[in-house]
C-alpha cells in the first residue's frame, strides 16, 4: 500500500509530520503518534535500528530538559540540581518529538526509493536534470562508503596508527579523505561524459519510461493527511 | 571482414591535444579518415593518446574535459558541434562501466539516454527489449547493477549506448578489468553486434581482442600520440603480424625453489559470510618460504576476501590464521599497523593507497610510518625519477602503469617477508605488465613470498611455483601452475 | 536542442559525487566526533570539533564550480542522502545541510566580482556554516538550553569550520589542481607560507577571544541561577527585601532531614535566617493568616502564618547560589528551592 503512494505525498506527509509532532505539546497525544508510527514501522517491516547513536541521543535531549530548564515541583534532588515536574515532562516531549523524527523518516526512506521519489518530484514541476542528481548520489554514496573502508585498509597496513591522540587523529582524517576527494573527482568527466553523451540535458524536459503520476487517490490521500494534521492540532489545543 | 562503404564518417586533420596540467602534447599531428560501417581497431600503449583521440571524437575534449585542440575533425563532413549533437551519431564506452552508470537498475540505465531524446514509452519499451535481446541479456533487465558481474556490466554499458542507434560506437578498452571467462563474454557480444549491424562504425581500442581479429578491417597504431602505423584490411594480414600486435606472453622465469619446510601462513578451516552470501567456504591454506603463488579465480570467487584476512584487514568469523607465529583469531589480532612491518599489501585500485601529495613524499610514506626503508626509498626514488619525473610531482599526474609501480615499491620498502599483490596487470599494458613482473620478481629474489591476485594464465604458469584456484568460494585447485590448462 | 544551463552537466556531476560523498562519509565523521569526546572525557560536544568536515564538500563544491547556487544545491543533496542511507537524525539532517549550504552561497557570493581563491572568506564560510549546525540542532532539539552552552559548541564548531572550510578546503583544492584533477588552472599559486601564517593567526585569534569571552562571561555576566534577593510582600505594612547578609545576627544553625515522594536526604545541618524574622519585618497586617513561598520558576509551597511565626525551625538559607526553605518538619515538597518571593495573604 504505501509503496503505491506517491513519493512527493509521502514527502509531504513527512514534512506535515514534522510540524506536527513541534506543534503537539501534550506528551500524551505525543505518545499516541509515537505508538502510531512504531506499528507502521513494525506493519511495512521498516529497516532502521534504534541503536547507541540514537539512543544517546535521546538521553542528551532529555537530560538537557532535565538538567537547564526546571520547571515545576522538584520530584528530586541530586545536588547539582534539582529534577522537576516540568522538566522531566518537557524531556518527555521533546526526546518523544526526537524519536517521532527519527522513525518517520525511517518510514519515508524506507518506502519511497530514489528513483520514485526523483520522477514525482520531476512530474509536480521540478526540472529533471535536478531531481535525477538524487538518484546519481544515492549511486555513488554506498561506493564511497566502500571505498572508504578500502583506504583506511590501506593506510593502515602501511603502518598508519589510528592513533589515540589527536595528532593521530588529524593524520588518519587526511589521508582518508584525500584519496577520497580523489575518487570522486576523477570520476567527474567520465560521468559528465557518459551522460552528455546520452542527450542528458538535449531538451528541458524527458520521457519517463516509469513516470509517477499524481491519481486521484493521492488526491485524497492529501486532503485526508491535511485533515488529519487539523484534528492533531486541535486535539492538542484541547487536552 | 565487413562491407565497408567508400564514403568517410570521420575525417581527422592534423589533430594535436594538450592537457592544461601537462608540458608535452598527448596526441600530435594525427591524420586519417574512418569509412562508414568499418571495425576499427585502435592499437597503442596505456599512454598513447588512445584515450585522448576518442574522447575527441566525441566532442568530451575539449567541451567537458579543458584542452588545447588544434587540427580539425568533421563527422559526415560536419565540423565544429557540439557534444549533445556529436551524440546523436557517436557513443562511446568507457573502460569501468562502474563509473559511467548513472543509475541503480539495468533497464533505467539503457533507458536513459532514450528519456532524455523524448522517445515515447512505447517505443522506450521496444527498443531497450530488442538491444537486450541482440546482446543475449534480456534476463538482465530488471536487476540491480551493483549485483552484475564484470562481463554483465560491460555488456550492459554498451547496450546502453547501442540503444541509441549510433553511426559511431566507440570502446575505450572495454576488457581491462575482466577475468578471461567475462573478457570472452564481452568480445564476443561484440562481435555479435559488429555481425548483426554492418552499417555500423566501430572503433575499438583494446590491447588483446581474441576472437576478434577477423572482425577487423584495419588498425590504427598510436605510439607516444603519434599514428605510427595503419594496417589496411587487417582481417587478411598472416597471423604472424596479428600475434605481434597482441603480444601478451611472459618469459620464463627461473624458479629453482629450495624446499624449506617452514611455514609462515597457516589458515584452517576459514569461513566467512556476508548477509546470506557464503563467500569463503571451508579454506585451508599453508604458505612456506620461498613461494610465489598464482591467486585466481573469476571475478568474485572470494579472492580478495582471502587475502584481506591474510593481511588481517577482515575479523576473522570461523576458522584460525597463524601468521609469522601470531594467531589472528578476533581476540588476541594484532593491528594491521603492526602485522605491516612484515606484509606489504598493494590494493587494486591505485587511488585508494595514494596518499601524498608528491612522487617523494608517498613513496617513504610506509618506511615514515615504519621507521624503516627511508634510505632505500631514497635510492628507488632515484631509479624511478630515471623515467623522467620529477620527485615533486603529483602521483596523480603519472600514467596508470606508473601509478601501479609506485604503489607496488612503496608498499615494500620497509623489507616485509610477505607481500601480497592484488591484480598488478589489470588495466596494464604489456610493456607495463612485464615492467611489474620485473619488480615482482626482484622482490623474491631478495627472499620475499609472494601472493600474487591475476587472471593471467601464462603469467601463473612462467612466474610463479604454485597455483590455487578459487571458485565460488571454495578452493578448487592448489598445485603446480604448468598444469592449470583447462581448469580455469 | 538546448544547452544554455546555469549549471553545466559537469557541475551538476560534481554536486551530486561531493554530495554523495559527504553524505557517505557522514557515519564516518560522527564516529571521529565519538572519539574525541571519549579523548576530551565528555559524553557530548567536543564532536563539535569535526563539525567542519561536515561542510567541507559544500565549500568544496562551490569553490570548484565556482556557480551561484552550488552550496545550497550541495547541502540539500547531502541532507538527502543522509536521510536515505537512514541517518540518526532524521529528516532533520536535510534541514542542518540545507541551511549550511544556504550560508556558505550567502557568504562566498556577498560579492561576487571576486574570482578568487582567498582564505578569508572561505574561512568565514566554512566557520559559520559549521556553527550553524548548533543552532538549528538547538531550535530542534535543545530548547532551553543555556546560552553560554551553545555559544561555546557553535565557537567550537565554528572553529573547526573555519580550519576545515579555509585552509583545508584550499590545501585541497590545490592538490587537486597538481594531480590535474580541476578545470580552471588560472593561478598556478600555492597557497603562499604568509597565507598560513594568517590562518594559523586567525585561528589563534580566535581561540583567544573565544577563551578570554568564556572566561569574562563565567566571571562577570553569567549570573548563575537562582535570585539575589527575597521580596516579601501582600498583605504587610511595609515591603521588605531580604538579601544574603541581612539579620546576620539572628542566624542560627537547625538539623533536619527532607523527606519528599521521591527524594531523601537524611539529616543534616543548616544555616540561615529564621522565616519568621524575615516576615517581622514587613510587618503583616491584622487578619493575615497564610504565607506563600514563591520560587523563580513558580513553584510555591504555603505555610500557616501563625506556625511560621511560632516556629524558629524553618529557616531561609543561603548557599551562594541560591535561597532555599528548610522546613524539617515539613514534607519535602514545602523545602522551597530558589526563592524569590515571599507573599503573606
Amino acid at each position: 500500500m504505501m509503496k503505491g503512494v506517491n513519493p512527493v505525498v509521502k514527502l509531504m506527509a513527512l514534512v506535515m509530520g514534522a510540524v506536527i509532532v513541534f506543534l503537539v505539546d501534550s506528551v500524551w497525544l505525543l505518545l499516541c503518534f509515537v505508538l502510531i508510527l512504531l506499528v507502521f514501522k513494525v506493519m511495512y517491516d521498516i529497516k532502521g535500528r534504534f541503536g547507541r547513536s540514537i539512543l544517546a541521543l535521546v538521553v542528551a535531549i532529555f537530560l538537557a530538559q532535565v538538567i537547564f530548564v526546571p520547571e515545576g515541583a522538584v520530584l528530586l534532588d541530586v545536588r547539582l540540581f534539582d529534577i522537576t515536574k516540568g522538566a522531566v515532562e518537557n524531556g518527555f516531549l521533546i526526546s518523544g518529538r526526537f524519536f517521532s523524527l527519527i522513525s518517520m523518516s525511517w518510514i519515508f526512506v524506507g518506502t519511497t526509493s530514489p528513483r520514485d521519489l526523483s520522477s514525482g518530484l520531476a512530474n509536480v514541476g521540478v526540472p529533471y536534470r535536478f531531481s535525477f542528481l538524487l538518484i546519481l548520489a544515492m549511486r555513488f554514496a554506498p561506493i564511497f562508503q566502500f571505498e572508504l573502508s578500502n583506504v583506511q585498509q590501506a593506510q593502515r597496513i602501511r603502518g598508519l596508527k589510528v592513533g589515540k591522540d589527536l595528532k593521530g587523529l588529524i593524520r588518519s582524517v587526511r589521508y582518508t579523505t584525500m584519496p577520497l576527494l580523489y575518487s570522486a573527482m576523477s570520476k567527474v568527466n567520465t560521468l559528465a561524459s557518459s551522460m552528455e553523451g546520452r542527450a542528458f540535458g538535449m531538451y528541458r524536459e524527458k520521457t519517463f519510461l516509469h513516470p509517477v503520476r499524481f491519481t486521484k487517490w493521492d488526491a485524497l490521500l492529501t486532503i485526508s493527511l491535511i485533515i488529519f494534521s487539523v484534528e492533531i492540532y486541535l486535539l492538542n489545543r484541547l487536552l | 571482414m565487413r562491407s565497408a562503404s567508400n564514403d568517410d564518417i570521420i575525417e581527422v586533420e592534423d589533430l594535436s591535444v594538450r592537457y592544461p596540467s601537462r608540458d608535452e602534447y598527448s596526441i600530435k599531428d594525427l591524420s586519417f579518415n574512418i569509412k562508414k560501417g568499418e571495425f576499427v581497431w585502435l592499437s597503442g600503449d596505456s599512454a598513447s593518446g588512445k584515450s585522448t583521440l576518442m574522447n575527441c571524437l566525441c566532442g568530451f575534449i575539449p567541451q567537458i574535459i579543458p584542452a588545447e585542440v588544434e587540427g580539425n575533425i568533421r563527422l559526415n563532413g560536419r565540423s565544429e558541434l557540439n557534444t549533445l549533437e556529436l551524440a546523436r551519431e557517436i557513443s562511446m564506452v568507457h573502460q569501468d562501466p562502474e563509473t559511467q552508470f548513472c543509475t541503480e537498475i539495468v533497464e533505467d540505465e539503457i533507458a536513459f539516454g532514450l528519456e532524455n531524446r523524448r522517445l515515447s514509452r512505447r517505443k522506450i519499451d521496444k527498443r531497450v527489449k530488442t538491444t537486450l535481446e541482440d546482446l543475449n541479456c534480456s534476463e538482465l533487465r530488471h536487476r540491480e547493477l551493483h549485483t552484475l558481474s564484470g562481463g554483465e556490466k560491460q555488456k550492459i554499458a554498451i547496450a546502453s549506448m547501442l540503444v541509441l542507434n549510433p553511426k559511431v560506437l566507440i570502446l575505450d578498452e572495454p576488457t581491462a578489468n575482466l577475468d578471461p571467462v567475462s573478457m570472452d563474454e564481452v568480445l564476443q557480444a561484440i562481435e555479435n553486434v559488429s555481425r548483426k549491424s554492418e552499417e555500423l562504425t566501430i572503433i575499438l581500442a583494446e590491447h588483446r581482442i581474441g576472437g576478434l581479429e577477423d572482425q577487423v578491417d584495419r588498425v590504427l597504431r598510436l605510439e607516444g600520440g603519434r599514428l605510427k602505423k595503419i594496417i589496411d584490411d587487417f582481417y587478411r594480414s598472416p597471423s604472424k603480424v596479428k600475434k605481434r600486435l597482441a603480444d601478451y606472453s611472459y618469459p620464463d622465469y627461473e624458479r629453482n625453489v629450495k624446499r624449506r619446510k617452514k611455514p609462515i601462513l597457516r589458515i584452517d578451516g576459514l569461513n566467512y559470510r556476508v548477509g546470506g552470501n557464503h563467500i569463503l567456504k571451508d579454506i585451508d591454506l599453508e604458505i612456506e618460504q620461498n613461494e610465489i603463488i598464482a591467486l585466481m579465480g573469476r571475478n568474485g570467487c572470494g579472492k580478495t576476501t582471502l587475502i584481506k584476512h591474510i593481511a588481517g584487514l577482515s575479523e576473522i568469523q570461523e576458522g584460525t590464521i597463524r601468521i609469522f607465529g601470531k594467531d589472528m583469531t578476533p581476540s588476541n589480532k594484532i593491528p594491521p599497523w603492526e602485522l605491516g612491518k612484515q606484509l606489504g599489501y598493494v590494493f587494486q585500485n591505485p587511488n585508494h593507497q595514494i596518499f601524498e601529495n608528491t612522487v617523494e613524499s608517498e613513496m617513504l610514506f610506509g618506511p615514515k610510518n615504519f621507521g624503516k626503508g627511508v634510505k632505500k626509498g631514497e635510492d628507488r626514488l632515484r631509479k624511478f625519477m630515471k623515467e623522467g619525473l620529477d620527485k615533486g610531482t603529483h602521483p596523480h599526474n603519472l600514467s596508470f602503469g606508473q601509478k601501479r609501480r609506485l604503489n607496488t615499491y612503496s608498499s615494500s620498502l620497509h623489507d616485509p617477508s610477505l607481500i601480497i599483490v592484488d591484480e598488478p596487470f589489470s588495466g596494464q599494458d604489456h610493456k607495463n605488465a612485464l615492467m611489474i613482473a620485473d619488480i615482482l620478481d626482484e622482490f623474491w629474489r631478495r627472499g620475499k613470498i609472494l601472493i600474487i591476485v591475476t587472471h593471467e594464465l601464462d603469467f601463473a604458469k612462467r612466474f610463479c611455483t604454485r597455483a590455487v584456484v578459487m571458485k565460488e568460494g571454495k578452493m578448487a585447485y592448489d598445485g603446480d601452475p604448468g598444469r592449470l590448462e583447462g581448469i580455469t | 536542442m538546448d544547452n544554455n544551463y546555469h549549471f553545466s552537466t559537469k557541475d551538476l556531476v560534481t554536486i551530486a559525487l561531493l554530495s554523495a560523498l559527504g553524505g557517505g562519509l557522514s557515519t564516518y565523521i560522527g564516529y571521529l566526533g565519538n572519539l574525541i569526546n571519549r579523548m576530551v572525557g565528555v559524553p557530548f560536544g567536543a564532536g563539535q570539533f569535526m563539525a567542519g568536515l561536515h561542510v567541507i564538500w559544500i565549500v568544496l563544491a562551490v569553490g570548484i564550480t565556482k556557480k551561484k547556487g552550488v552550496g545550497t544545491a550541495t547541502g540539500l543533496l547531502k541532507g538527502m542522502v543522509e536521510l536515505f542511507l537512514g541517518g540518526t537524525h532524521g529528516v532533520v539532517i536535510v534541514v542542518v545541510s540545507l541551511v549550511q549550504g544556504v550560508l556558505v552561497d550567502a557568504i562566498l557570493f556577498k560579492d561576487s566580482t571576486k574570482e578568487d581563491r582567498a582564505l578569508i572568506p572561505y574561512s568565514i564560510a566554512g566557520g559559520v556554516s559549521a556553527a550553524s549546525n548548533v543552532f538549528v540542532f538547538q531550535a530542534f532539539f535543545f530548547s532551553g538550553v543555556p546560552i553560554i552552552l551553545i555559544m561555546v559548541l557553535s565557537m567550537l564548531a565554528f572553529v573547526s569550520g573555519l580550519i576545515f572550510g579555509g585552509y583545508v578546503t584550499l590545501q585541497m583544492m590545490d592538490s587537486l589542481e597538481q594531480g590535474g584533477l580541476l578545470d580552471r588552472s588560472l593561478k598556478k599559486e600555492k597557497v603562499p607560507r604568509s597565507t598560513r601564517y594568517a590562518s594559523i593567526a586567525v585561528t589563534v585569534i580566535f581561540l583567544t577571544a573565544f577563551t578570554v569571552g568564556g572566561v569574562y562571561y563565567l566571571h562577570n555576566v553569567y549570573v548563575p541561577p537562582g535570585a539575589e534577593e527575597v521580596n516579601v510582600v501582600g498583605e504587610v505594612e511595609r515591603e521588605y527585601v531580604f538579601t544574603h547578609g541581612d539579620l546576620e545576627e539572628q542566624e542560627i544553625t537547625v538539623s533536619a532531614e527532607l523527606v519528599g515522594e521521591v527524594s531523601y536526604v537524611p539529616e543534616k545541618n543548616y544555616t540561615g535566617i529564621p522565616l519568621r524574622a524575615i516576615i517581622q519585618e514587613a510587618e503583616p497586617v491584622e487578619g493575615a493568616s497564610k504565607v506563600r513561598v514563591i520560587a523563580t520558576d513558580g513553584y510555591d509551597a504555603v505555610f500557616n502564618l501563625n506556625e511560621v511565626l511560632e516556629n524558629d525551625s524553618i529557616i531561609l538559607s543561603y548557599d551562594e547560589v541560591e535561597y532555599m526553605i528548610v522546613a524539617g518538619d515539613h514534607h519535602g515538597s514545602y523545602w522551597v528551592r530558589d526563592v524569590h518571593e515571599i507573599r503573606i495573604e
